[in-house]
C-alpha cells in the first residue's frame, strides 16, 4: 500500500467520532487512571503531549507510510517522545510521578494513538495534524474527565482530592507514600476494575442514546 | 365415507402429554426447601433475614418487572416463572441481617438486571445472579457486609431473646432508619459469625452435647449454636430438593466430598487455629447453603454428569482455598463464580457417549 | 454375548442400569378391563397400498372387481415391498388417493372396497407341517402374506431375514412401554399359544440359537398367561422392570444382552433378530393357517369414549368406526392420537383407515391432554439429558438447532436420536423439542441432498468441459493434417489448457520457420526449436 493510495480519514471530532466512546479505541488508560480526577488530569495532559508531538513528527516526515515499516517507525516516534515525557514528569512533578507513572509509557499503547498518526497524521499537512491533535487530545481528555468525576464522586463524595500532586516544583521534602485510589471511600465498586468497565459502559449506552435522538 | 363430523381437533406435536413440573414449580420448591434454614437463622437472630428477603423479593419483582417492560418482553407472563424470587430469597439470606435497606436494594438490582436480565433473561446469564450481587456488595462495602446487627432490647438484656416484639421494631429500625431514631438503637453488633469462629473455635453444637445437658438446650438463644443449626437447616432443605429430585445428587456429592477431603488433608491438632477441623468446615461456614442452594443453580452450573461431578470439584477447591489462605471467609460466592467461569470448558470436555458410539465419538 | 441363562425360564431382568428412561403413568387400565372384541364389518374399507416402509405395492384389480376375504389386491414389485390382501369380500370400487393415517395429513394411494358383508374365505393355501418347509420358503411365504412390524415401525419382516447370517438371538418384543397402548398385552392374554408358536417358526426361520420372549414385569396377566403356555416350547421368558421407552430396539438389546447397536447399524448386523409380537401371531396366521395379514389388534381408549377397549380391528376400518363402535362423546373429544402418548401424532380427519402399524387410537379429552403452555427459555436444568436413553444432550442440540447451526447438532448425535420424546416429557419449560429434532434431521437431510446434486453437477460440469475443450482439439487437428500431434485422451482442465497455448507456441514457430526458410529458397521444413515434447 503507498502512500498514495492511503485516504485519510476523517479529522477526529468531539463528539461525532470521539475515538473512546464511538471507536471504542484505548480504553485502558481511560479506566487505569480515571479513579481520581487529579489522576485522570494528569495522564490526559500527558497524552495530550505526546499526541501533539507524535501528529506533527508524522506529518512532517516524508514517505513514512510507504514503508512496510511504518508501524515500527510510529512506534518509534511515540516511544521516545514518551520517554521525554515520563523524564519531564519525574523531574517536575514528582508526586503525580509516583501516583500515575506506571500509566505514562501505556500511552505507547493507545490504539487511538497509534491509528490516527497512520491513517491521518501521516498523510496531511503539518498544520492539519495539529488541529486534529489537538481535537483528538480533547476528545480523550473529557472522556477522563467525565469517567473521573463520576468514579470519584461515587465513591468518596468528593471531587478534586489531592490537588496538591498537580503542583510543579514541589520541593524536596516529598517522599511519603502515595496511594492512588482516594483514601476516606465508602463505596468502593466504581474504584475496582469492573466497577470502571461499567460505568464506561452507561457512557457508551448514553452516548448512543443521544445520537439517536439528537438530530446531527 | 360418513366420518364424524368433528370441530377442530387440537394438533400438536408428540409427546402429547408432559410429566407436568413446570419451571415455576420447581422454582416454588427452592424456596420451600430453603425454609427450615431460615426459620432457624430467625429464631436465633432475630427477624432481620426475613425482613432481608422480603425486601429482596419486592425490589426483584420490581426490576425485573421494570427490565421487561424495557426490553419489551411480556412481562406477567415472564415474572410467572418465579425465578426472581429464588434471586431474591437466597440474596436475602445472604445479605448480613439488620443491613440497610439500600444495600439490599442496590444487590438486587445488580443480580437481577445487570447479571440476568442485560444477558438476556432466564437461561441466559453465565453467572450466578444472586453470587453476582453478593460479591457486589462484598467488594463495595465490606464493613457493612461482615457485621450483623442483633437486636437486644436494655430491658430483656438478661434474656437474650432476638424474637419479643420490641425487638421486631428493633430489626426494622436496623433496616429502614426511622427518623427519629438516632441512636436509641441498642442491639448486639457483631461481626459475622463466621468471623467469631474463625474456623479456629470448636464447634457450639458438639460442645453442649458434650457436656451432658439436654439436647433441647441446643434451641436456647444464648447456646450460641444458631450458626450451625441453620446450616443443619439447609443440609435438610437439600436432602428435601434431592428427594423430589429437583436437583441431581452429583453437584452437592462432589463439593461436600471435596471439601471433607480437603479438610482431612490438611487438617492436624497443631494447625487447628488455620485448618480448621471438618465439622466445621461443613457446618460452621455456608458451605451446606453453596452446595445445596447455590451451586445447584441450574442455568450457570455445568450440564453433563461428569461435568457436574468436576464443576462440583472446581467449587470445592476453591472454596477450601480461599477461605484458608485466601482473606475472605465467604469463599462460597467467589468459589462459585470461578465454577461458573469454566463451566463451557467442562461441559464441551465431559460429553456422554451416544449409545452406539465409541469412546473416541465415532 | 451373554444373554439370560437358561436355568430359569423366567427371570426378572434389572433395566435400570440402562441411560435415561422416565416412568410415566401407564393410564392402561381402562382398555384392560374387556378382552379383545372382534369389530363388525364396516360399510366401506380403505386400502392403502403402502403401510410399510419400501415400495408401495402394484394393484392387480380394478375398479369393479369382486374379491373374496383374503384375496390379494396389490402384489409386492420388487425385494422391498410387500402385497396388500383384501381383509373382507366385497368390491372394488375405487383406486386413487385417499386421506392417509400420517402426522402430515397426507393423501396417499389406495384401495376402496365396498363389503358385502358375507366375509367370504378365499381359498387358503395351507402346509400340513410347516416344519417340511426350508426356512427360505417361510421367508417367501412371510412376505406373500404382506407380513410387516406391527409394532408401529413398519419394516417388512422379511427383509429382517439373510440366510447367509444365522442369528444368534431372536427377540418376541411384548414390552409396551409406551402409555395407553395395550395391544400386545391383551393379545398375550387371549393369544399366547399363537404368539409363542409364531416365535417358533420365526426362530426355525432365522436359525437363531436362542429365543426370548420379553415383556415388562408389570404385565402380571400376559406373563401368567404366557408362563402357561410356555413348556410346550423352549422358548424363553424375561421380565424386564418397566421404564420408556424400553420397547425400542436399541435400549431392547442392550437390556437383554448388555450390549449396544453400533451407531448407523441394525441389530440384525449383531446377531440379533427384533419381531414384535403381534408380527409372531401374524407369522402363526400366515403359515400355520395360511391366512394373510388382513387384521391387527388396536387398542382404542381416552377419556372420550365411553368403553374403552381392545379391537380385532380389519385392515382399512375407518378411524370414526371405531370411534363410534366406542360410544364417542363428541362434546368431549379435543385431541385424536394415533400411536401412544408419547410417541403418537395428532390426527385431524376421522377418515382415515386402520393400517398394519395403527396399534393405538386416544381420543382424549381437553382435561386429559391440555394445550401445551407457551414453551419458556431453556434453564439448563438437565432434566431432559437424564432422561434420553441414547445418551445424548438435549439441551446442546436444541441449542444448536435454535440457533440454526445444523453442523454442530450432527456433531453432537442429532441423527441418533430415536424421538422417543422422553425429554420434552420431562422439560419443565414446555419446549418443543422432538419438533426442533425433527425439523432439524429434515434440515440435514436436505443439506446432503442438496450436496449430492452439486457433486454431481459439478462432474458433469467437468466432463462437458473436457469434451468441448477434446472437440476443439480434433478440429484443430483436422486442419493440420502435416502436424501430427499426439492426442492425450485422459488430460485434466489445466493440462489441456496449457496443451492448447503450447501447441499454438508451436504452430506459431512452425509457421515462422517455414516463412523463413521459405525466405531463404528452401522447400524443406525446419524442425522448430520450441516445439516441445508435452507429454
Amino acid at each position: 500500500m503507498s502512500a498514495a493510495t492511503i485516504n485519510p480519514v476523517e479529522p477526529s471530532t468531539l463528539w461525532h467520532r470521539n475515538a473512546v466512546l464511538i471507536q471504542l479505541l484505548g480504553i485502558s488508560p481511560v479506566l487505569a487512571v480515571s479513579t481520581t480526577v487529579v489522576n485522570g488530569i494528569g495522564l490526559s495532559t500527558a497524552t495530550t503531549c505526546a499526541t501533539f508531538l507524535c501528529y506533527i513528527t508524522a506529518s512532517v516526515l516524508p514517505r513514512i507510510n510507504s514503508t512496510t515499516w511504518r508501524l515500527l517507525f510510529f512506534l518509534l516516534i511515540i516511544a521516545s517522545y514518551v520517554s521525554v515525557i515520563d523524564l519531564v514528569m519525574r523531574v517536575y512533578f514528582y508526586p503525580l510521578y509516583r501516583a500515575i507513572g506506571i500509566y505514562v509509557p501505556l500511552i505507547c499503547a493507545n490504539a487511538a494513538l497509534l491509528y490516527r498518526m497512520e491513517t491521518y497524521a501521516s498523510c496531511v499537512g503539518s498544520s492539519a495534524a495539529l488541529k486534529d491533535s489537538v481535537k483528538t487530545a480533547l476528545g480523550f481528555f473529557w472522556i477522563i474527565l467525565t469517567m473521573a468525576v463520576l468514579r470519584e464522586w461515587l465513591s468518596t463524595g468528593s471531587l478534586f482530592s489531592q490537588l496538591e500532586l498537580l503542583k510543579p516544583f514541589p520541593g524536596s521534602s516529598f517522599d511519603g507514600p502515595i496511594n492512588t485510589e482516594p483514601s476516606g471511600s465508602r463505596f468502593r465498586f466504581p474504584l475496582l476494575q469492573p466497577g470502571a468497565l461499567i460505568i464506561l459502559g452507561c457512557l457508551v449506552a448514553a452516548c448512543n442514546l443521544l445520537q439517536k435522538t439528537l438530530p446531527r | 365415507m360418513t366420518g364424524i363430523p368433528t370441530t377442530q381437533l387440537a394438533m400438536q406435536c408428540s409427546p402429547q402429554q408432559t410429566a407436568g413440573r413446570d419451571t415455576a414449580h420447581i422454582m416454588r420448591l427452592v424456596v420451600i426447601a430453603s425454609l427450615p434454614g431460615v426459620l432457624v437463622s430467625t429464631w436465633f437472630f432475630g427477624v432481620g433475614t426475613l425482613l432481608n428477603i422480603l425486601l429482596a423479593t419486592i425490589a426483584a419483582v420490581a426490576f425485573e418487572a421494570l427490565s421487561l417492560r424495557l426490553r419489551q418482553q411480556p412481562v406477567r407472563w415472564t415474572l410467572t416463572d418465579n425465578s426472581a424470587l429464588v434471586t431474591a430469597v437466597l440474596l436475602g439470606i445472604a445479605i448480613p441481617p439488620g443491613s440497610d435497606w439500600w444495600l439490599v436494594i442496590s444487590g438486587v438490582f445488580i443480580a437481577v438486571v445487570l447479571s440476568k436480565q442485560v444477558f438476556g433473561g432466564l437461561g441466559q446469564n453465565l453467572f450466578n445472579p444472586a453470587m453476582c450481587g453478593y460479591v457486589f456488595l462484598l467488594l463495595s462495602f465490606p464493613l457493612e457486609m461482615t457485621s450483623w446487627k442483633i437486636p437486644v432490647a436494655p430491658r430483656d438484656a438478661l434474656e437474650f431473646n432476638p424474637l419479643t416484639f420490641s425487638n421486631l421494631l428493633t430489626s426494622l429500625q436496623f433496616t429502614f432508619h426511622w427518623p427519629g431514631t438516632g441512636n436509641d438503637i441498642d442491639g448486639l453488633a457483631m461481626a459475622t459469625p463466621l468471623l467469631e469462629q474463625k474456623l479456629a473455635a470448636s464447634s457450639a453444637i458438639l460442645e453442649i452435647l458434650e457436656s451432658g445437658v439436654t439436647p433441647l438446650r441446643l434451641l436456647d438463644h444464648e447456646s450460641g449454636s444458631g450458626w450451625e443449626l441453620s446450616n443443619i437447616g439447609y443440609l435438610l432443605g437439600g436432602l428435601f430438593l434431592l428427594y423430589k429430585r429437583i436437583i441431581s445428587w452429583h453437584i452437592p456429592l462432589s463439593i461436600i466430598t471435596t471439601v471433607i477431603a480437603l479438610s482431612l488433608i490438611f487438617y492436624s491438632e497443631n494447625s487447628v487455629f488455620v485448618y480448621g477441623s471438618t465439622y466445621l468446615h461443613l457446618f460452621g461456614t455456608a458451605t451446606m447453603l453453596g452446595a445445596f442452594f447455590i451451586a445447584t443453580d441450574p442455568v450457570s452450573s455445568a450440564s453433563t454428569p461428569r461435568g457436574k461431578l468436576l464443576y462440583g470439584m472446581i467449587i470445592g477447591i476453591s472454596m477450601y482455598s480461599i477461605r484458608v489462605w485466601g482473606s475472605y471467609l465467604d469463599s462460597v460466592a467467589f468459589a462459585v463464580l470461578a465454577g461458573n467461569l469454566l463451566v463451557p470448558l467442562v461441559d464441551r470436555c465431559t460429553l456422554p457417549r451416544i449409545y452406539g458410539h465409541s469412546r473416541t465419538g465415532t | 454375548m451373554k444373554i439370560a441363562s437358561n436355568r430359569d425360564r423366567t427371570r426378572a431382568v434389572r433395566s435400570s442400569s440402562l441411560a435415561g428412561g422416565i416412568h410415566p403413568e401407564s393410564h392402561k387400565q381402562h382398555s384392560l378391563r374387556s378382552v379383545i372384541m372382534a369389530t363388525p364389518i364396516p360399510e366401506a374399507l380403505i386400502v392403502p397400498l403402502q403401510q410399510h416402509q419400501g415400495s408401495p405395492a402394484e394393484p392387480l384389480v380394478k375398479p369393479g372387481d369382486s374379491v373374496l376375504k383374503g384375496q390379494i389386491l396389490a402384489k409386492a414389485i420388487n425385494s422391498s415391498s410387500l402385497p396388500v390382501h383384501a381383509p373382507t369380500s366385497g368390491k372394488v370400487i375405487n383406486i386413487g388417493p385417499y386421506p392417509f393415517p400420517d402426522e402430515f395429513g397426507s393423501s396417499q394411494h389406495a384401495i376402496e372396497l365396498r363389503t358385502d358383508g358375507q366375509d367370504q374365505w378365499i381359498e387358503l393355501n395351507t402346509v400340513d407341517n410347516w416344519q417340511t418347509l426350508s426356512p427360505e420358503d417361510i421367508v417367501d411365504r412371510i412376505q406373500q402374506a404382506g407380513i410387516s412390524g406391527l409394532g408401529g415401525a413398519g419394516f417388512p419382516a422379511h427383509r429382517k431375514f439373510d440366510a447367509k447370517k444365522p442369528m444368534e438371538l431372536l427377540i418376541i418384543n411384548a414390552v409396551e412401554c409406551e402409555p395407553y397402548i395395550t395391544a400386545d398385552q391383551s393379545l398375550l392374554r387371549e393369544f399366547a399359544s399363537e404368539v409363542i408358536s409364531g416365535a417358533r417358526i420365526l426362530q426355525y426361520a432365522s436359525q437363531a440359537t436362542r429365543c426370548v420372549i420379553v415383556t415388562e414385569s408389570d404385565k402380571k396377566d400376559a406373563i401368567e398367561k404366557l408362563r402357561d403356555a410356555l413348556p410346550e416350547s423352549d422358548l424363553e421368558l424375561l421380565e424386564l422392570t418397566p421404564r420408556y421407552p424400553l420397547g425400542s430396539e436399541q435400549q431392547l438389546v442392550e437390556a437383554i444382552t448388555g450390549q449396544q447397536i453400533p451407531g448407523g447399524k441394525h441389530p440384525v448386523d449383531i446377531g440379533i433378530l427384533v419381531f414384535n409380537a403381534g408380527t409372531a401371531k401374524a407369522v402363526h396366521d400366515a403359515i400355520e393357517l395360511g391366512q394373510p395379514l388382513i387384521s391387527r389388534v388396536t387398542t382404542v381408549c381416552g377419556d372420550s369414549l365411553r368403553t374403552p377397549k381392545n379391537f380385532q380391528v380389519l385392515l382399512g376400518t375407518p378411524v370414526s368406526f371405531l370411534l363410534s363402535l366406542c360410544g364417542v362423546d363428541l362434546n368431549q373429544l379435543d385431541r385424536l392420537i394415533l400411536g401412544g402418548s408419547m410417541m403418537g401424532y395428532t390426527l385431524q380427519d376421522t377418515d382415515v383407515p386402520v393400517i398394519k402399524t395403527t396399534n393405538c387410537l386416544i381420543a382424549g379429552s381437553r382435561p386429559e391432554f391440555p394445550i401445551q403452555p407457551t414453551a419458556r427459555p431453556c434453564i439448563r436444568c438437565d432434566f431432559c439429558s437424564s432422561a434420553c436413553p441414547v445418551s445424548l444432550m438435549p439441551q446442546f442440540l436444541y441449542q444448536s438447532l435454535h440457533a440454526e447451526n445444523y453442523a454442530t447438532a450432527e456433531q453432537l448425535g442429532l441423527p441418533d436420536c430415536i424421538e422417543c420424546g422422553a425429554c420434552a416429557y420431562v422439560c419443565p419449560s414446555n419446549i418443543p423439542l422432538v419438533h426442533y429434532y425433527r425439523a432439524g434431521k429434515l434440515e440435514l437431510l436436505l443439506k446432503q441432498q442438496e450436496q449430492q446434486r452439486s457433486a454431481y453437477r459439478k462432474e458433469r460440469y467437468e466432463s462437458r468441459k473436457q469434451r468441448l475443450a477434446r472437440d476443439t482439439m480434433q478440429r484443430r487437428g483436422s486442419r493440420r493434417r502435416s502436424v501430427a500431434r499426439p492426442e492425450n485422451p485422459d488430460v485434466s482442465d489445466d493440462s489441456l489448457q496449457t496443451f492448447s497455448r503450447q501447441q499454438a507456441k508451436i504452430e506459431i514457430a512452425d509457421a515462422v520457420a517455414r516463412v523463413k526458410a521459405r525466405r531463404q529458397g528452401t522447400d524443406r521444413p525446419e524442425q522448430p526449436a520450441s516445439r516441445k515434447n508435452d507429454e
